[in-house]
């Protein structure tokens, strides 16, 4: 995608509705800005600093060459230059300058440092929700500089004092109080999964199940919630795949959802929300975990959920397991009968979660089931794939509808290079994704779908 | 927050416009809101989902799943995006009185 | 007077950046590294983390893949930089064992430091100016710059141009010069040569030495070795990673 000019302030409007008081107060946060919010924050600061060495490390080392400046899909798509990575991250490090650095302290603006005050406040609050840590930009740096590490701990810094977008932690406390993103109770649960056994009944003739709380099970599969909400086809997809080669699942009611966002707010929450997913494995008595389509649940599962809440030792290798590794894995033993023809028509190119690949490693096991699932698969240009992905625009809490402009920004150059492809379909195993690409065709009047890896494998499979 | 003006009644409405308190929705709130989400007026179709919602609602405390609602209505979901163009999650939901949906949707 | 004082600031900002430097890297290192942020695509073992790492630190693999028209020159000057320590080593500090490693004798180990050594410093200026023009016209990257970018590569670019001055206007002798960095590391100083360049070359190189543990400069430290983005492996499922500041996780199957 070309290098657009740079329009100053021209992302500054748009920004997050700020959580209230009593919804701040749920989740153990400052209600809202204390009259010592500065030396607050700035010791919250000072904690980090001193509990994370990427973050002490990255505030210390960039040289500001501007390999990473037009990697970031919020700038490319949005011109602003604050939302240059670098630039992105340099709003917390002037204020570490001037507040933890020699240099800064001495000499102050020369360094390069600022106070903080209410402004940069605002700016914080602004640009580091315009940040869907996707964390393309470490990829380019020469020292690996991650600015998705610098948004998570202003986030952090930001939400001890009071100030968090309403939207993240809305879902939070959903995750919390009925272990769904959605808020979906498991009366409604239990109700839904019911109603796709019945569906399925009605389609297949067969009886296949989409169970709760079987203890017991061989598998515990958790989905992001959206999957029994709105896209129904990736549950379905899951149902037939456990049917058709003989395993014994279920889904919890307590632990609904594999989306965990506490990775968008703070380190406790992200620990808390991991551990429903632990404990229900735990109760239900399952011999392994394996978890639903959904970027940001792997990453919090695959790369943290050992350390946070392990050892995980009481399950099955490879544990947490994905959804894609476990179908991959069936499809190479040959448990699984499909007929490719089932998805003809259909021109399917694959958008790589960036906390899939990024963040796990997740890249051939789902272009391993395209490739079993539909005859007409094809990439996107290689500098957009793989670890070299491109945000949705939509990811690391941004999916709410007052960051609009931002997200329909962001996904540009994810839109570009699917245009490229030719493709009709966009394959990918994220919820955020499936819930970003529709309302971004819509916008940019491109007529696309997007659709999930497992409805694809469901739909080819033959029972 | 803010406060609308319906059918001589007010309301508490968040930053999306989606009621604060359920409870105090009537039919009228729904003709109220319609404009906000382009329709001019509302049909039997468009009462027929807003009613599935808020009985789905009431008993389960939550939206119903998408496709719930097409099987229910028997509207397939293009035609509810036809009645709500916003679709089912926002505008009917909105119309019906619920909170909003949030999630990974 | 510069008898005294050149040595004396030199010892002072040797000090100070040994020092310096050391706390840096201290800090860093004593900082734990709570999670495993290893970046795609990963290496599974340590033979694999050592290769990336070996091409990053004398690749700059992720800047080859970022940018080619800065690779290009930020390699060059690095690499050049790299050579001329090295020069320095071998013609100020060690003359006499480099010059028998060498196999040469004295006139032809002059006449070689002449003519690489020349080179090399043409080829630093020269990318150092590249990087300077490029910061200048470059939007995004011009807004980005701060005082002390442009600090930091004005004060290497008079490094270089005095050093570069020595060489070619040939005003050192370079007899002095080692007898001056002789005295200098073994703690009996005497008076620095009769250039005045020389002098001018020392101070802006102490100023150097006092700057870098203070600012970006500090990546020189060989940074890419710490950087957990880098440094780990993608194995947290095979192997438990732990948290040093949380290890006592919950556990506990809740009450529910
Ligand atoms: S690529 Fe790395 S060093 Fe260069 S500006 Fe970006 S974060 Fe800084
Ligand atoms: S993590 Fe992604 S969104 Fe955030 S600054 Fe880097 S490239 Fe941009
Ligand atoms: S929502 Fe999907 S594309 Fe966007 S950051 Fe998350 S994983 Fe990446």
């Amino acid at each position: 995608m070309t290098i657009p000019q740079l329009h100053p302030d021209a992302a500054a409007k748009v920004q997050a509705h700020r959580a209230k008081k009593e919804l701040m107060v749920s989740l153990g946060l400052a209600p809202e800005l204390p009259a010592d919010w500065r030396e607050k924050a700035l010791c919250k600061f000072d904690e980090l600093l001193h509990q994370r060495r990427s973050l002490a490390l990255y505030m210390d080392i960039c040289v500001r060459c501007g390999a990473c400046a037009d990697k970031c899909p919020f700038f490319l798509g949005t011109g602003d230059p604050k939302n240059m990575p670098v630039a992105r991250a340099e709003l917390l490090r002037k204020v570490y300058r001037r507040h933890f650095t020699a240099a800064g302290r001495v000499s102050g603006h020369l360094a390069a440092g600022e106070e903080l005050t209410d402004t940069v406040l605002n700016e914080w609050f602004t640009y580091f929700y315009q940040c869907s840590e996707c964390r393309r930009c470490a990829e380019f740096c020469p020292f690996g500089v991650d600015t998705a590490e610098i948004t998570m701990a202003a986030r952090e810094i930001m939400a001890s004092i009071g100030v968090a977008p309403k939207y993240v932690t809305e879902v939070i406390k959903k995750a919390h109080e009925l272990g769904n993103n959605i808020g979906i109770p498991e009366a409604a649960w239990i109700d839904g999964c019911q109603f796709l056994e019945e569906e399925l009944k009605a389609q297949t003739g067969l009886d296949i199940k989409v169970p709760v709380n079987q203890a017991g099970a061989e598998v515990l599969l958790v989905p992001p919630s959206a999957d029994l909400f709105v896209n129904t086809d990736t549950m379905v997809g899951y149902a037939l795949m456990f049917h058709a080669a003989g395993i014994r699942w279920t889904t919890s009611s307590y632990a609904s959802e594999a989306g965990n966002f506490g990775l968008f707010l703070n380190y406790e929450h992200l620990k808390k929300i991991n551990l429903r997913i632990v404990d229900s494995a735990r109760q239900l008595g399952v011999k392994r975990l394996v978890m639903g389509e959904c970027g940001h649940a792997w990453r919090a599962a695959q790369a943290f959920m050992n350390t946070l809440n392990g050892p995980l030792d009481f399950l099955e290798p490879p544990c947490p397991e994905h959804i894609c590794e476990l179908a991959a894995r069936l499809i190479r033993a040959g448990r699984l009968k499909l007929n490719k023809s089932a998805n003809d028509g259909l021109v399917v190119t694959y958008h790589d979660p960036c906390n899939l690949a990024r963040g796990g490693g997740l890249m051939e096991e789902p272009r391993e089931i395209l490739r079993a699932v539909v005859n007409d698969f094809r990439e996107m240009p290689a500098n957009t794939i793989r670890e070299k992905t491109f945000c949705c625009g939509a990811g690391g809490g941004l999916l709410t509808e007052e960051l609009m402009e931002t997200r329909m920004n962001g996904v540009k150059p994810r839109l570009e290079a699917f245009r490229t492809s030719g493709a009709t379909h966009l394959a990918t195993p994220c919820a955020i994704c499936k819930a970003q690409f529709p309302v971004a065709f819509k916008h940019y009047a491109m007529n696309a779908q997007v659709v999930g890896v497992m409805d694809l494998l469901g739909k080819a499979l033959v029972l | 927050m803010s406060v609308v003006t319906l059918a001589g009644k007010q309301f508490e409405v968040d930053e999306d416009g989606f009621m604060q308190d359920t409870t105090q929705w009537t039919p009228d709130v729904a003709i109220g809101l319609a404009k906000s989400e382009g329709i001019d007026a509302l049909t039997d179709d468009h009462w027929k989902v807003i009613n599935y919602l808020r009985e789905y609602y009431q008993k389960f405390n939550v939206a119903p799943p998408i496709r719930m609602v097409c099987k229910q209505t028997g509207f397939p979901l293009k035609r509810i995006y036809e009645l709500f163009s916003t679709g089912p999650a926002k505008g009917a939901c909105k119309l019906a009185g619920l909170p909003k949906p949030t999630g990974c949707i | 007077m510069i008898t005294q004082f050149l040595p004396a600031l030199l010892y002072v900002s040797a000090v100070i950046f040994i020092i310096g430097m050391g706390r840096r890297i201290y800090i860093w290192v004593r900082t734990p590294v709570p999670l495993n942020i290893v970046l795609t695509p990963a290496p599974k073992h340590i033979p694999g983390v050592i290769g990336r790492l070996v091409g990053e630190l004398f690749g700059f693999h992720a800047l080859a893949k970022a940018d080619r028209s800065l690779w290009t020159p930020a390699w060059l000057f690095h690499f050049s930089l790299v050579l001329l320590l090295l020069g320095h080593l071998g013609g100020l500090v060690i003359p006499h064992f480099a010059q028998t490693a060498m196999g040469l004798n004295e006139k032809q180990f002059e006449h070689m430091a002449q003519i690489v050594g020349g080179a090399v410093g043409i080829l630093a200026i020269a990318t150092l100016l590249w990087l300077l023009i490029r910061r200048l016209i470059l939007p995004r990257v011009r807004w980005i710059s701060t005082f002390s970018d442009y600090f930091a590569l004005v004060l290497l670019l008079l490094i270089l141009a005095t050093g570069n001055a020595m060489r070619f206007m040939g005003g050192l002798d370079i007899v002095q010069a080692r007898n001056f960095v002789a005295g200098w590391l073994a703690l009996h100083p005497v008076a620095p040569p009769s250039d005045p360049v020389f002098s001018i070359h020392i101070v802006l190189v102490c100023m150097l030495l006092i700057y870098i543990p203070f600012s970006k400069l500090v990546h020189i430290g060989g940074v890419a070795l710490l950087s957990p983005t880098l440094n780990q492996r993608n194995n947290p499922r095979e192997h438990r990673y732990v948290n040093s500041w949380d290890k006592a996780n919950d556990n506990s199957t809740t009450s529910s």
